[in-house]
């Protein structure tokens, strides 16, 4: 437990280290947006000097480190807002898009990954097969535009992008929450299209190399139904790796989700990070990469910790 | 099933690459010239301009073509380096072990857990987009699924019997890491390589969608997309087609890599 926490937070200082390092060192001036004709040149020193940017890096990082013990990220340069003020209101929306496509893509996968496993060479098998090795390959951000192409311009169905129509706020609160319900669609079905395939693979290769096994021929002797024996124990097998593989995907799902966000304008932490790297806005850009990094790596300890729960003959 | 679509997946892929070079060669077409035909508007495919237009009148097929030599370079240059890290690193990592072998691993995992297009986006827009850092930035984040494999394909070589009797006959290690050890690593990392083209294809158009990797004039099927997102409506032939190409190329690479895959594997 100990030694998790603390791998942990070494984690957490290297990405944080890393990300520091790389943003600084590159080339740019985060104070050229400030420059004005009225200003002179020892006024740009002034603002580099109280922005801290002329220290050495080990010390800025130190100082940024300090800060965020107490619970501090800064303030944003292009707005002057509070990092964490900013990150907060970006975080439901954010948390709203990766849930319910992480769940989908869950409840999407196994059910098809199951049965095209089950009957491997069959025509179904062959279409899911097929259709999950083209959506592979497209680029999730068009795939958003083919949704919108189709759904939003030519049949009207739902909005492009936004989240939550102004004209609503007024409105009660279940009516606020269908709005953006009726807004999540196409993004979401942009992330699940562009991120079930890949687990619909792993898992149909788990079930084939599963029912290969002796213990599924010794259930089969047994006469077991073969439908038992899929669920009950050729599944169950089959759902451990998936628990690691979700976890080692998340950097992926979140780091597709920035474009995602970006297209549909969809007003999460995804969408703040991209026009913070376009800004050059140092203290937004270290917010956003901690707090995605939380969320990674505690998304990899909670798969740890199912895979010892579903597993246990793994012992910590 | 399987067999024909292979074949049409290496067909393709060949058609990708020499189609680009005789129409370069023969001076066949002009990816930057206007349509006389323009008049401001996207021209519709019509037998002038099979695939129609984009926004500047410029002829799409031309482009596309144009294009599939950039998207192909980025893909083919950025898997080399990707692939020379990974393999450097995992031979280390695998053959001398211990702390290096620690050190390295962390660095991996340090690595994985950042999202790599985020990392991307940083250094982009950091530095001045053009089509060699697209080619260094994809190269330099993308090597750590090359290193595990590189590594485990050490480690299991290691064990085998002909290296404990290279050892004994007292060859130096460099010459049984690179003699001996790694033309046994090579099959799998050509798999890799050949996948790893086609993400790398699919990052490449994601950045320069976002208009931080390859710059216009210069065609990439990513910036082909960045252009035509005012058009969607009047012109979708400039969203669809790039698109496809993509996904098609994409998918080449794909079911080329699970060819190879399957061959290697039905030979050991």
């Amino acid at each position: 437990m100990i030694k998790s926490i603390l791998s942990f937070i070494t984690m957490l200082l290297l990405i944080t280290m890393v990300s520091f390092g790389i943003m600084r060192m590159a080339p740019g001036d985060p104070t050229q947006q400030f420059l004005s004709p009225k200003m002179g040149a020892e006024d740009m020193v002034q603002i580099r000097k109280n922005y801290g940017l002329d220290d050495p890096l080990p010390v800025q990082y130190i100082k940024w480190l300090k800060n965020v013990m107490q619970g501090n990220l800064g303030y944003s340069y292009s707005t002057g807002k509070p990092v964490l003020t900013a990150i907060v209101e970006r975080l439901p929306a954010t948390l709203i898009l990766s849930i319910t496509s992480l769940s989908c893509i869950i409840l999407i996968a196994c059910p098809l990954g199951l049965f095209s496993g089950a009957n491997p060479n069959k025509p179904f098998d062959y279409t899911v097969t097929l259709l999950s090795l083209i959506t592979m390959a497209m680029p999730a951000f068009w795939i958003g535009l083919m949704l919108i192409l189709l759904f939003s311009l030519k049949f009207d169905l739902f909005p492009t992008s936004g989240y939550l129509d102004p004209l609503m706020s007024g409105e009660p609160l279940w009516r606020q929450w269908l709005d953006i319900a009726h807004h999540l669609i196409l993004p979401l079905a942009t992330t699940v299209i562009g991120g079930v395939a890949g687990l619909i693979r792993f898992n149909r290769f788990n079930v084939i190399t599963i029912i290969a096994q002796d213990y599924i021929k010794a259930a089969r002797a047994r006469g077991l139904g073969e439908g038992r024996i899929l669920l009950k124990h050729a599944f169950k097998n089959a759902s451990l790796p998936i628990v690691t593989i979700l976890g080692l995907s998340l950097p992926d799902l979140i780091g597709g989700s920035l474009v995602i966000e970006y297209i549909f304008s969809w007003p999460g932490m995804g969408q703040l990070g991209i026009a913070a790297v376009f800004q050059r806005d140092y203290p937004i850009l270290m917010g956003t990469v901690l707090i995605t990094s939380i969320l990674i790596l505690t998304g990899n300890r909670l798969a740890d910790m199912a895979y010892r729960w579903v597993d246990p003959r793994i012992q910590s | 099933m399987t067999m024909s679509l292979t074949k049409i997946a290496y067909i393709f892929l060949a058609g990708m690459i020499i189609i680009p070079i005789i129409v370069s060669v023969l001076n066949l077409t002009n990816p930057t010239s206007f349509s006389p035909l323009f008049t401001g508007d996207p021209i519709c495919p019509c037998s002038e301009h099979w695939l129609g237009t984009d926004d500047l009148g410029r002829d799409l097929l031309a482009r596309c073509i144009d294009g599939a030599k950039i998207s192909l370079a980025v893909g083919a240059i950025s898997v080399s380096i990707s692939v020379g890290i990974g393999l450097i690193l995992g031979l280390i990592s695998g053959f001398y072990g211990g702390i290096i072998d620690s050190l390295i691993m962390r660095f991996v995992d340090l690595f994985l857990a950042i999202p790599t297009l985020f990392l991307i986006l940083i250094i982009q827009v950091m530095l001045t987009p053009s089509i060699f850092n697209v080619m260094a930035v994809i190269g330099l984040t993308s090597w750590m699924g090359v290193t595990r494999l590189v590594r485990a394909e050490v480690l299991t070589a290691k064990q085998r019997p002909f290296i404990t009797a290279a050892k004994a006959r007292g060859i130096s290690n460099t010459t049984i890491l690179f003699k001996h050890i790694l033309p046994h690593t090579l099959n799998p990392v050509i798999v890799a390589a050949v996948l790893g083209m086609g993400s790398a294809i699919l990052i490449e158009s994601t950045l320069s969608f976002l208009g931080l990797g390859v710059q216009p004039p210069n065609a990439s099927w990513g910036n082909m997309l960045q252009g035509s997102l005012a058009y969607m409506t009047d012109a979708p032939w400039m969203t669809i087609i790039p698109g496809i190409l993509i996904t098609m190329t994409v998918l080449s690479l794909n079911i080329i890599g699970d060819h190879l895959r399957n061959a290697i594997f039905k030979n050991s």
